[in-house]
């Protein structure tokens, strides 16, 4: 029995979609029996209608950016219009096998992230296993018996906890690293460094500019003032600095009898990685 | 002489004379011969043969015409004269036979270089004028020119262009008055034969492009004006849609290039009725093919290539211009296709310029003025459609990215992209249409502007350097006003309401197929997938701008500039009202990103450059406008959705106040908590909202480390608990207060390095922890519900083993006493729930052996009612973190909520099962302190 | 009955060169339809062209016969059917009638002989025995031939030659025909009728007389013109100008059917071809098709008698199908390879050819308009 972990997708808010190559595994239909969303995951109608395709079993907790209730087809509402509207729950409940699976979104669970904090969650709901979001990092660890999983943000999108980033990176580590890398941002960079000496924006009297490049590069020129030289490009700033250090991930648990095997799917650079982890209940 | 009754007989008689004919030939009896040939070619006079039928018959004949030809070719001058034969097969009485026979016999004497050639030539046309019937003298020309064919003078082009278009004319003559032949009600049927037929004719024109072969001269001078003329004079609507078609398919395209203006000017002249656009597609066809071949011959030719000096879109766009003025009757689905021809041809001639097109789309645009925009049509509401998202077939637009560079074929992202950028009639003529029209252009252009999966192949393509260096299959933004252009093309959809849905659904089925439940309450959200694709845009078009550059397109966005343009989405989309609380999270999320890399500037000048203040302080400032911009956009927000959405409010004040406090921007930090408190106090009233934010706000302070300066920090933390402690229901109350109990209990936040027992700075108050937990626990004795005050007090003794294990005593103040003294007040009350419930169940012993021994303590309650067994550690329902009661349900592995008062059957025996809960999560508590007895000693003080 | 009394003397008749001389066939009209296709192949002269032979008299089984003399006649004469009897109720009773014994020198015995135009004899052998089989020349020198020979369905212009051995008993004779052709040594044709005929026609056709023109065959109409005897003048060698004229007819029914036919010229050879075109002014007419036939016309007898036959010599469709405004059909008869009469008149019959064009439409009706042309033999 296949279930699938995904969460803090944040679409449309924060992400436009998961990674084409996520959506091709998991076009796979009737493969994966259900779907834990754990948060984040309701404001989208494509996305919706995606995690709908891959089953139809799909559990919902809320998370801080879903609302109370789901949404639900306007075919649903004819067919029963006296019942009330499906609340989304903070915490659910899934058996599989031997297994107990709880989750929830990270959201209420103080201090955030903390083991300790979840393993009395765990405890609470009485759950083997307990599924949880809201950091946008994917983990997996076992304590006290029990396995802790979070599949990460399945769209890698921006994340607003204390980013890593924030040590000033050493200039000379830079330089290595940028000789070492051959890609195409390398050349732009040595282009733009080129550019850099002979005229750079002087951010304190910037004004916007609107036209082709050739006639700022112009414009620049006359403008030099030697102590400013500075262009913001000069900043190694990656997408996944931004957005928090995350990268697109997923998990899979395959459960047999009282054992889960745990299939994390992290797309790094344009490619899927799979980690294995395998949880037995004692 | 009479003719067979029905095809097949006619078939059988021709087959008949035929071997008749060709044993006398054998004979060398010629006369008989020609008897059986002119019996044979009786069959030609059945007037009752369909086009195709006859055109069977047709084909034997000429056959056997043909055995007779080599005969009478071999045999003279020996056996006869063919000079005698010509008068001779003249006797013959009617003249459909005649005729052929006349051919068969002129054309085997043309084949002798004495013969008398344009003689005969002249003389064999002419006499065909004798059949005047359409189909039998179509044939008959037809095989006068099939006859012919190898056997015109070769000195002289000119009679024998004279004489195929003799045969021309009168063929064409012949087939328009098919159309008028029988009666009114057969129209249709002879519609149809006239098609069946028009090969005939066209075969014509392409015995004349072979004769022409490249003689411009004769072509320009003779030719084309005879045909045109004949195709103007017939004034009927098959045969000039027909004949225009066939003249610009088969005569070359440098022809077409050099008379472009006379074939114009004869559309003008064509009967009202002829659809010109499908001429002119034709001709744009053929051009552009000209093009395709030069580019072929010399790929680099074109800027330098001759064909470019004609001002080939000047010639279409004087003829669009005087076919509008003279043909004010032209409807717009005639207009339209016409005018997309002419785009095709610019796309094509003149890729990269957008004056053209944005003429032609103000004409488009005038056009539909004069013709009130009122009355268009559903038709042609399908034709703007196809004409302004793009969608024609000949549009020579990929989506593909692997045109080679210069390509004229350009994608079609691109193009659009272009398109809106600089043409403004474009806009404006998308202004007419209906709402919802506009709507699903729009649409379609944001599909293609954003093909997502376009990018991300190229992405990977780009890896395997399949992509020349400077190509970017990305489109590139270069100003601001591109944005300005793109958002107010896209304004529709901006503005555009969800609801009703029955309103969009009408027209959208495509998008809409699928409704969502729309209530007015607080929390109520409709799935909208317009103001979600819009929220895509906002995300691409800043993906786009803070993209790194390729060394080509050197256009490099400031962070600054990144923010101007942001703002301009920001003041685009505010128009949509109640639709900013779809698309202003995510500009609010770009506000974020920006705020982010200002920041990493600001670490990277520190670094390097940490004595420039002008620039760190610019960069400073930018960051603190920003976080303006941002509680404008959520004040927006507020002002727009009134009261609906003020949970997600709550929220995006909190992740500002969180980002805030990353960046050390305390004073920011706390205004966006008080912000966030004020919306708790002022708007939040659903109970349930109230605790999880009011959880959520904790869990957000309890991971600040800016605000302890000012005592910020305590004075929201306090205020968080306050609150927490005044929640409506006693149960929530308890809740929130253990929960703020970590307010005062700081912990690691690994990212920043912190790490617990080496930091030691964490904001701490181990007193005020206990007296969290004390209240706490009082609001838990208070309740009247057993049950819940039992699982209370277990999540509270829970609470208490994680501050346990966290710290020493005399920090945290839990001691062993205090949990001890918990134990036992959990073991009381659960013992009185147990006695409150003896009538109804006999679990009475489960609760007396309450202690936890590690023995097997799997105990059977059994229900006297329906004998079902539950088993105490399987319980199927659970409490979860904010109360609610989970019930597993075992159908399909996941739970259901339970709500409000349980009624239903199965209810009963889930409320019966209720009393477990606390029971059983006591008990595990209890066996994780022994668990916990082997790791840390202090637990084996704890007596469970 | 010629089987009982077969005559004791053989006659037969050669003319010189006979076999090398040109031949007409003519066909042998019988009282047996079934015999109609038979034919008689006869030697051609011409005016004034002399006429010599010899002949043969075998006497039967070596038996000697006695007679009163042999005689040999060239005799022309225009024969009339007997029903249509001419008002010359003097006519001749020929001999040649009851002569049983020719076997190839038949006259349409249904006819009559209303006028001997020629008639010259003169004696081979005076009276005597024929005891052996016996050979004569004869000649008849310069012989002057008033008329062309003829056949037609009321009147016949024959010539032969005719012996006769005159006995005390019945005579014997023979006779053996021969034919004439007048030629016209003028090579253009005379043009009278063209003008009046043209005014006079205009409209003939207009009126939708379709009147079924099944007329072409054996179908007699009574003429109101009287035009027999006027012209004594077989050949219509015209005595005006010598330039052709081309004949123009402009006909039509009204808002119905317009057309201006014309040909090159009123009067042919035997040998010419005609030519001429069709122009469409107006057409409403569905036509199916349109034909041109040639009509020879004879009449005979006299003024008040006039009996007039039509027979199409020529059925020649020239259009198929239905042509509209503004549209030329051309037209192109060859006469040669026809058996045509050329136009002949005399005091008891003549001759007349018209051409007729015939248009028929979809529904089967037919609407004709007829032109008179002259045909004339040359050599």
């Amino acid at each position: 029995m296949l279930l699938l972990a995904l969460s803090d997708a944040h679409i449309p808010d924060r992400a436009t979609d998961l990674p084409v190559k996520f959506k091709k595994l998991l076009s796979v239909p009737d493969k994966i029996s259900q779907v834990a969303l754990l948060g984040n995951s309701t404001k989208s109608y494509d996305f919706l209608k995606f995690v709908n395709q891959i089953s139809n079993n799909i559990t919902i907790v809320r998370g801080e950016f879903d609302n109370g209730h789901l949404p639900s087809t306007k075919k649903d509402k004819a067919s029963d219009n006296s019942r009330p509207m499906e609340e989304i729950p903070m915490n659910s409940i899934i058996r599989q096998g031997a297994l107990k699976i709880g989750c929830c979104s990270g959201y209420t669970v103080v201090p955030k992230n903390d083991p300790l904090s979840l393993l009395a969650l765990a405890r609470q709901l009485d759950v083997d296993i307990l599924l949880w979001g809201g950091t946008h990092n994917v983990e997996a660890y076992t304590l006290e018996g029990k396995f802790f999983v979070n599949p990460g943000s399945c769209t890698g999108a921006f994340n607003t906890d204390w980013p890593i980033v924030f040590d000033v990176e050493d200039s000379d580590e830079a330089v290595t690293s940028e000789v070492d890398k051959p890609t195409k941002e390398n050349q732009s960079e040595d282009d733009d460094a080129k550019g850099g000496s002979t005229g750079t924006e002087q951010p304190g009297s910037y004004t916007p500019k609107e036209g082709t490049a050739g006639e700022r590069e112009n414009e620049n020129e006359s403008n030099v003032k030697p102590e400013n030289q500075f262009k913001e490009d000069e900043v190694d700033m990656s997408d996944s600095d931004i957005n928090g250090s995350n990268s697109p991930s997923f998990c899979l648990l395959d459960i047999q009898g009282n054992t889960c095997t745990l299939y994390i799917y992290l797309y790094v650079n344009g490619e899927v990685k799979v980690d294995k982890v395998v949880y037995e209940k004692e | 002489m009479a003719y067979a009754d029905s095809p097949e007989n006619a078939i059988a008689v021709i087959k008949q004379r035929t071997a008749l004919m060709n044993r006398c030939l054998s004979q060398h009896k010629l006369m008989e011969s020609l008897q059986h040939t002119s019996i044979m070619l009786t069959e030609l006079r059945n007037p009752n043969l369909s086009p195709k039928k006859y055109y069977e018959l047709y084909v034997i004949i000429f056959d056997s015409l043909t055995n007779l030809s080599t005969y009478l070719i071999e045999n003279h001058p020996q056996n006869h004269h063919l000079a005698d034969l010509y008068e001779l097969v003249q006797y013959t009485g009617n003249v459909v036979p005649r005729l052929y026979l006349m051919i068969t016999v002129g054309t085997s004497y043309l084949t002798f270089n004495e013969a008398p050639k344009k003689e005969i030539l002249k003389d064999m046309i002419e006499m065909c004028r004798g059949v005047q019937n359409p189909i039998r003298g179509l044939f008959l020309r037809y095989y006068l020119s099939q006859r012919t064919k190898e056997l015109l003078p070769e000195d002289d082009p000119s009679f024998n262009s004279q004489f195929i278009m003799n045969n021309f004319i009168e063929m064409n003559k012949l087939w328009v008055r098919l159309q008028h032949q029988g009666p009114l009600r057969e129209r249709e049927t002879r519609t149809r034969e006239r098609k069946e037929l028009q090969i005939l004719v066209g075969s014509q024109l392409v015995r004349l492009s072979q004769i022409i072969d490249d003689n411009f001269q004769m072509y320009k001078q003779d030719i084309l004006p005879t045909i045109l003329e004949q195709v103007i004079q017939c004034r009927d609507l098959v045969s000039q849609e027909y004949l225009l078609d066939v003249i610009c398919q088969v005569f070359a395209d440098e022809f077409h290039l050099k008379t472009l203006d006379t074939l114009l000017q004869t559309t003008l002249h064509l009967n009202p009725d002829v659809s010109i656009n499908k001429i002119v597609l034709t001709l744009v066809d053929r051009l552009n093919d000209y093009v395709t071949r030069q580019l072929e011959d010399d790929p680099n030719a074109t800027s330098t290539n001759a064909y470019l000096d004609m001002d080939v879109f000047g010639t279409f766009w004087d003829y669009l211009t005087v076919l509008n003025h003279e043909r004010p009757d032209l409807s717009l689905q005639q207009f339209i296709p016409l005018v997309e021809s002419v785009i095709v041809l610019s796309l094509k001639w003149y890729p990269n310029n957008f004056d053209n097109l944005n003429k032609l789309f103000e004409l488009v645009l005038q056009k539909t003025k004069d013709y009130g925009q009122k009355n268009i049509s559903l038709e042609s509401e399908h034709l703007f459609l196809v004409l302004l998202s793009f969608q024609n077939s000949k549009l020579q637009l990929t989506s593909s990215t692997t045109a080679p560079p210069n390509s004229p074929v350009t994608s079609k992202k691109h193009f659009i992209f272009q398109l809106i950028s600089q043409c403004q009639a474009y806009k404006n003529i998308l202004a007419l249409q209906s709402i919802s029209l506009q709507k699903k252009v729009v649409n379609e252009i944001i599909d293609i502007l954003m093909d997502r999966e376009v990018e991300e192949m190229a992405d990977n393509d780009s890896e395997s350097k399949l992509h020349p260096p400077g190509h970017s299959a990305y489109l590139v933004i270069e100003d601001k006003l591109q944005v300005q252009r793109l958002l107010s093309i896209c304004e529709p959809l901006i503005i555009s309401r969800s609801g009703p849905p029955a309103n969009v659904a009408s027209s959208d089925t495509n998008i809409d197929e699928v409704f969502f439940n729309r209530h007015d309450e607080e929390e109520s959200w409709i799935l909208d997938p317009i103001q979600e694709k819009l929220a895509h845009l906002i995300h691409w078009i800043m993906n786009t701008t803070s993209r790194k550059q390729t060394m080509k397109n050197k256009i490099q966005f400031s962070l600054e500039a990144q923010l101007e343009i942001l703002l301009l989405i920001k003041s685009s989309f505010i128009k949509g009202g109640i639709n900013v609380k779809y698309t202003f999270p995510a500009i609010i999320t770009n506000f974020w990103k920006l705020m982010r890399k200002c920041r990493m500037i600001q670490e990277y000048l520190l670094k390097k450059r940490p004595d420039n203040k002008t620039l760190l302080s610019h960069y400073s400032n930018l960051l603190k406008q920003m976080f303006k911009f941002v509680s404008r956009c959520i004040n927006d927000i507020f002002n727009s959705c009134n009261n609906s959405c003020t949970d997600l409010i709550l929220k995006l004040n909190l992740q500002c106040a969180i980002l805030a406090d990353q960046l050390q921007l305390n004073e920011i930090s706390y205004d966006f908590f008080s912000q966030a408190f004020t919306i708790f106090e002022e708007s939040l009233s659903d109970s349930k909202t109230q605790l999880q934010a009011l959880i959520y706000i904790a869990q957000s302070l309890q991971k600040t480390r800016s605000l302890y300066k000012e005592a910020y920090y305590d004075s929201l933390i306090v205020r968080c608990t306050l609150h927490g402690s005044k929640l409506l229901k006693k149960q929530d109350q308890c809740r929130a207060v253990y929960l703020c109990s970590h307010l005062w209990w700081a912990t690691e936040i690994s990212n920043i390095g912190e790490e617990e027992g080496i930091t030691d700075n964490f904001y701490r108050d181990g007193k005020r922890v206990l007296e969290c937990l004390q209240r706490s626990l009082r609001v838990a004795d208070s309740i009247m519900d057993n049950e819940q005050s039992c699982e209370l007090m277990v999540e509270i003794l829970n609470r208490c083993l994680y501050y346990f294990i966290h710290g020493d005593e005399s920090e945290t103040h839990i001691s062993i006493k205090y949990i001890n003294g918990l134990i036992e007040l959990i073991k009381t009350n659960l013992k009185s729930l147990k006695l409150e419930d003896n009538s109804a169940s006999m679990i009475t012993n489960s609760i007396s052996d309450l202690h936890i021994t590690g023995e097997n303590n799997v105990k059977t309650s059994s229900n006297a009612d329906d004998g079902s067994v539950i088993t105490d550690k399987e319980s199927n329902v659970a409490i979860g973190s904010d109360g609610t009661y989970i019930q597993l349900n075992t159908l399909n592995g996941s739970s259901t909520l339970i709500h409000g008062v349980v009624a239903t059957a199965s209810g009963s025996k889930l409320l019966h099962q209720l009393k477990y809960i606390p029971i059983h999560h006591f008990q595990r508590t209890c066996e994780y302190i022994e668990s916990q007895r082997e790791v840390d000693d202090r637990f084996k003080v704890i007596y469970v | 009955m010629s089987i009982f009394f077969k005559p004791p003397i053989d006659i037969e008749i050669l003319f010189d060169n006979e076999e090398s001389r040109k031949h007409v066939d003519i066909a042998t009209r019988s009282s047996n339809s079934s015999y109609k296709s038979m034919k008689e192949s006869l030697p051609v002269y011409e005016d004034g062209e002399s006429l010599g032979g010899i002949v043969t008299l075998r006497v039967r089984d070596s038996k000697k016969v006695d007679h009163l003399g042999i005689k040999v006649s060239v005799i022309g004469s225009i024969d009339m059917l007997k029903s249509h009897g001419s008002g010359n109720s003097s006519s001749k009773k020929v001999t040649s009638s009851t002569s049983s014994s020719s076997s190839n020198g038949s006259v349409d015995v249904r006819k009559n002989s209303v006028d001997q135009f020629l008639c010259q004899s003169y004696d081979l052998c005076p009276a005597g025995e024929l005891q052996h089989s016996q050979s004569f020349p004869f000649l008849f020198r310069d012989l002057s031939k008033r008329y062309e020979s003829y056949k037609g369905k009321n009147v016949d212009v024959a010539y032969y030659v005719k012996v006769t051995v005159m006995r005390k008993s019945t005579d014997i004779s023979k006779i053996k025909r021969f034919w004439v052709y007048l030629y016209n040594s003028v090579t253009t044709a005379p043009n009278t009728l063209s003008a009046n005929e043209t005014k006079a026609t205009t409209n003939d056709i207009a009126g939708g007389n379709y009147a079924a023109d099944n007329a072409s065959d054996n179908t007699q109409t009574k003429s109101t013109q009287g035009e027999a005897g006027d012209v004594n003048q077989v050949l219509p060698i015209s005595r005006s100008n010598n330039e052709p004229k081309p004949v123009r007819l402009d006909i039509g029914i009204e808002n119905c059917l317009h057309i201006e036919f014309e040909y090159a010229k009123s009067q042919y050879s035997l040998k010419e071809v005609i030519v001429g075109r069709i122009y469409f002014l107006l057409t409403r007419l569905r036509i199916k098709h349109m034909e041109l036939s040639l009509i020879t016309r004879e009449s005979s007898g006299l003024q008040t008698s006039n009996v007039m036959t039509d027979s199409t010599a020529i059925r020649y469709e020239i259009m198929d199908g239905s042509s509209v405004k503004g549209e030329t059909i051309p037209i192109r008869l060859f006469l040669s390879g026809y058996d045509l009469t050329p136009n002949m008149s005399c005091n008891y019959f003549n001759v007349k050819n018209y051409l007729s064009l015939v248009i028929i439409d979809e529904d089967g009706r037919r609407y004709f308009k007829q032109s008179e042309i002259t045909l004339y033999r040359t050599r």
